[in-house]
């Protein structure tokens, strides 16, 4: 009843199995892993060495190398050799189980002489990040081409658009008109009647032979020249008044001035611009690409832990069907490494010999109840770096704490902003506090970055003014020292980021003080302009005035005479008649 | 199984080894390994289990991949079943002892697709069987020999491949 010609085929499959692993499988894991490693961080990566033992199952990893997608001929991180041994007997219930593992000579950003630029599909941004390169954008596009556009020789002043220069040209309008009514009003030919009227009387005064009538007429021409007297005193008033009321146009024109420099300085406004866009533009890109890393990393690792880790039967997500977990006695997780050692040099640039634990690494927190603590500790003259963190994953609400202090630090060639606003940093000592706290889906995180016995070449091309630029590059360039805050709060997922470098402060203030000085000045010349054109105008309308008054004054003053002689003359006979 | 072995073990199987109940255990067995997911040890077990039969190779891998592709609906009522038996109070203490030994975590019992899949496919094994018997009946009168005479199954009978590896 055996079925051979199933048997064969199969002992055969053994075989091949055997010999599969026996040849193929250490360059097939190799290959595996670099592919993976290439996937996740988008760079070149390389692996000298693959071994692996079946019998006392372990692996070691031999000079691995994985690119730094950022920079081309440099390497993220490197390790000469990686070690460990899986317990057989969790592998038997499908655990893998590391009690011991050690990476030594672990270095970051090394060099590296081929190209790690690979083509791969590039993770996607998360939207916060996206949004947030959007308003730095928005910012560089809207704020510098309000720059451009407030610039101070871009104010013009129209002449014709002045209020003050229209209202004297209504002034002048309206002495003319007034002159002439004043000039008719001066005309005193209407008193000739009654002055003839009046001599006529005085005449039959003379004639009237009744000495008793003749009083009486006399009476009544003395008080027919008081009311013409009266009625002549209140139009010379008149005219008079008339000729003074111009004092009353240039009150108005007062008001006028007043107005026209009020609005051609609004015109005048020092842009402003908050220090915080000005962190944005000029250190938001490059922090929030390296935020963006960090933080596509954390994301890769949160894929391995469960949602509600304390829940005694879970489900976890799989492509078919859910799994449910039973209680273990003295059991394992699924993966747990439960210390590893790591040692190397830290950077070509700051070769600080470090040493660090990883202890407690796993997938299932809830099955395996310790907190994951990573410590590291180097030290190498001035230079120190240190980081504590501990992320405990077992509680209902997972929580951790990252505190790390890298100080000392020489860096060189930074290179911060660009096109209009760029920073180059040829040598500066920098000093990182890094302090990370989360609790369930929230995080607050702070990083503060000291730069210290700095250099710094400035480039600023903000606005169209190259004297106002130089200003700005003048104040930046003798700075020795300037600090950057970071400020991540909120939803993991979705958190907020906020800036402050006080090099912003500085651009900021040196922008507004620069501005300043250039529209104090700008309105200086304008208030002259105006101030000239009204007085251009005013003279004119001045002299005008000057020439009419004292020709109507004199017209008044002989037009008076004559009368006042000729009725004085009457009065002086009609008083000699009455006497005689 | 090496890709000849299974041409071979095909082509045989349509021509030979074709009782109505070869055919039937066949079926059986391929809705059974098909509505559950392959990559655990249950899976292989059962493969290994309907190979070891007089089943019918080439029927029993038609039909592993006729219910495979049905797998999406199937294990809409799988996952239900398979989360109903393994949140069972009274088997807690008997899965518990299984989730502690050795190997049987392999098989994936724990999957709710898995254990559900495998409680449907036995439980319709035994009425599958029977209707697919009447089926293989139907097959050996109309459809046997037209298979036999088609041009594929001509084509690999003439192959000298196949002649030599037959030798």
């Amino acid at each position: 009843m055996i079925r051979w010609s199933y048997l064969i085929p199969r002992l055969v499959f053994v075989l091949i199995v055997y010999l599969f692993f026996y040849f193929a499988f250490d360059p097939l894991l190799k290959w595996t892993m670099i592919k993976s490693l290439e996937s996740v961080f988008e760079a070149k990566a390389e692996i000298k060495k693959v071994k692996t033992s079946f019998i006392n199952p372990s692996i070691e990893i031999e000079e691995l190398k994985v690119g730094n997608k950022n920079k081309e001929f440099n390497n993220l991180f490197e390790f000469k050799k990686l070690k460990f041994a899986l317990l057989s007997k969790p592998l038997f219930e499908k655990k893998f189980v590391i009690d011991e593992a050690s990476i030594k000579g672990l270095s970051f950003d090394t060099p590296r002489k081929t190209s790690c630029k690979i083509k791969i599909k590039k993770t996607e941004m998360p939207e916060f990040v996206k949004n947030y390169m959007a308003k730095a954008q928005d910012f560089a596009v809207d704020r510098l081409g309000e720059i451009k556009t407030d610039a101070i020789s871009d104010i013009k002043l129209e002449v014709a658009e002045l209020k003050s220069v229209n209202l004297l040209k209504e002034i002048e309008e309206k002495y003319n008109a007034d002159y002439k009514n004043i000039e008719e009003k001066i005309d005193f030919k209407k008193y000739d009647e009654r002055l003839k009227n009046i001599e006529k009387k005085f005449e039959d005064v003379k004639k009237e032979k009744n000495f008793i009538k003749q009083a009486k007429q006399a009476s009544e021409l003395k008080k027919e020249i008081d009311k013409f007297y009266k009625d002549f005193k209140k139009d010379k008033g008149e005219v008079s008044n008339l000729l003074n009321e111009v004092k009353d146009y240039y009150k108005s024109l007062d008001q006028a001035r007043k107005e026209d420099m009020d609005r051609i300085m609004s015109l005048a406004k020092i842009p402003k611009i908050d220090s915080e866009s000005i962190s944005r533009m000029l250190l938001g890109s490059d922090t929030v690409n390296k935020i963006n890393d960090y933080y596509s990393m954390a994301l890769e690792a949160e894929r391995y832990i469960p949602d509600n880790p304390k829940k005694k039967v879970f489900e976890e997500k799989r492509k078919r069907g859910r799994v449910v977990n039973f209680t273990k006695y003295d059991s394992y997780p699924k993966f747990l490494l439960k210390i590893a050692h790591i040692d190397g040099v830290l950077t070509p640039q700051n070769p600080i010999e470090y040493s660090a634990t990883v202890e407690n690494l796993t997938t299932q927190p809830s099955v395996y109840p310790y907190p994951l603590k990573i410590k590291l500790f180097g030290k190498k003259d001035k230079s120190e770096i240190s980081a504590n963190s501990s992320i405990d994953l077992s509680t209902d609400i997972a929580k951790s704490v990252t505190d790390l202090k890298y100080t000392g630090v020489k860096v060189s060639n930074l290179v911060y902003g660009k096109d209009k606003l760029k920073i180059e940093i040829p040598s500066s000592y920098l000093d990182t506090f890094v302090n990370i706290k989360t609790l369930g889906s929230d995080v607050d995180a702070e990083i503060k970055s000291v730069f210290r016995d700095m250099e710094l070449k400035p480039y600023v091309a903000i606005t169209k003014l190259d004297k106002l630029n130089k200003t700005i590059e003048n104040s930046l360039s003798g700075l020795k020292t300037f600090s950057l805050d970071i400020k991540l709060s909120g939803k993991l997922k979705s958190p907020s980021l906020s800036f402050k470098t006080d090099l912003a402060d500085i651009i900021s203030g040196s922008l507004e003080n620069a501005f300043k000085k250039e529209i104090e000045k700008a309105k200086a010349e304008i208030r002259e302009k105006i101030d000239l054109e009204i007085n251009k105008n005013k003279q004119k309308i001045d002299s005008l005035i000057k020439a009419k008054q004292s020709e109507l004054k004199e017209k008044i003053k002989s037009e008076s005479e004559t009368i006042s002689k000729k009725l004085e003359e009457i009065q002086k006979s009609l008083e000699k008649q009455i006497r005689f | 199984m090496n890709p000849l072995s299974i041409i071979r073990q095909f082509v045989k199987g349509l021509l030979k080894e074709n009782e109505p109940y070869q055919i039937a255990l066949g079926l059986s067995f391929g809705m059974m390994i098909g509505i559950i997911p392959k990559n655990n040890l249950t899976a292989q077990l059962l493969f290994i289990l309907s190979l070891s039969t007089k089943a019918n190779i080439p029927f029993l891998i038609l039909s592993i991949f006729f219910f495979s592709l049905l797998a999406p609906i199937t294990d809409l009522i799988s996952d239900k079943i398979g989360y109903y038996i393994l949140t069972l109070k009274s088997l807690e203490p008997f899965f518990t002892k299984m989730y502690n030994m050795p190997v049987i975590p392999w098989t994936d019992f724990n999957n709710t697709v898995v254990m559900g899949g495998l409680m449907l496919g036995l439980s319709l094994f035994i009425p599958s069987y029977f209707l697919f018997k009447k089926f293989a009946n139907y097959y050996n009168l109309f459809l046997k020999n037209k298979v036999s005479n088609s041009r594929f199954v001509k084509f690999l009978k003439a192959s000298w491949l196949f002649e030599w590896y037959f030798k």
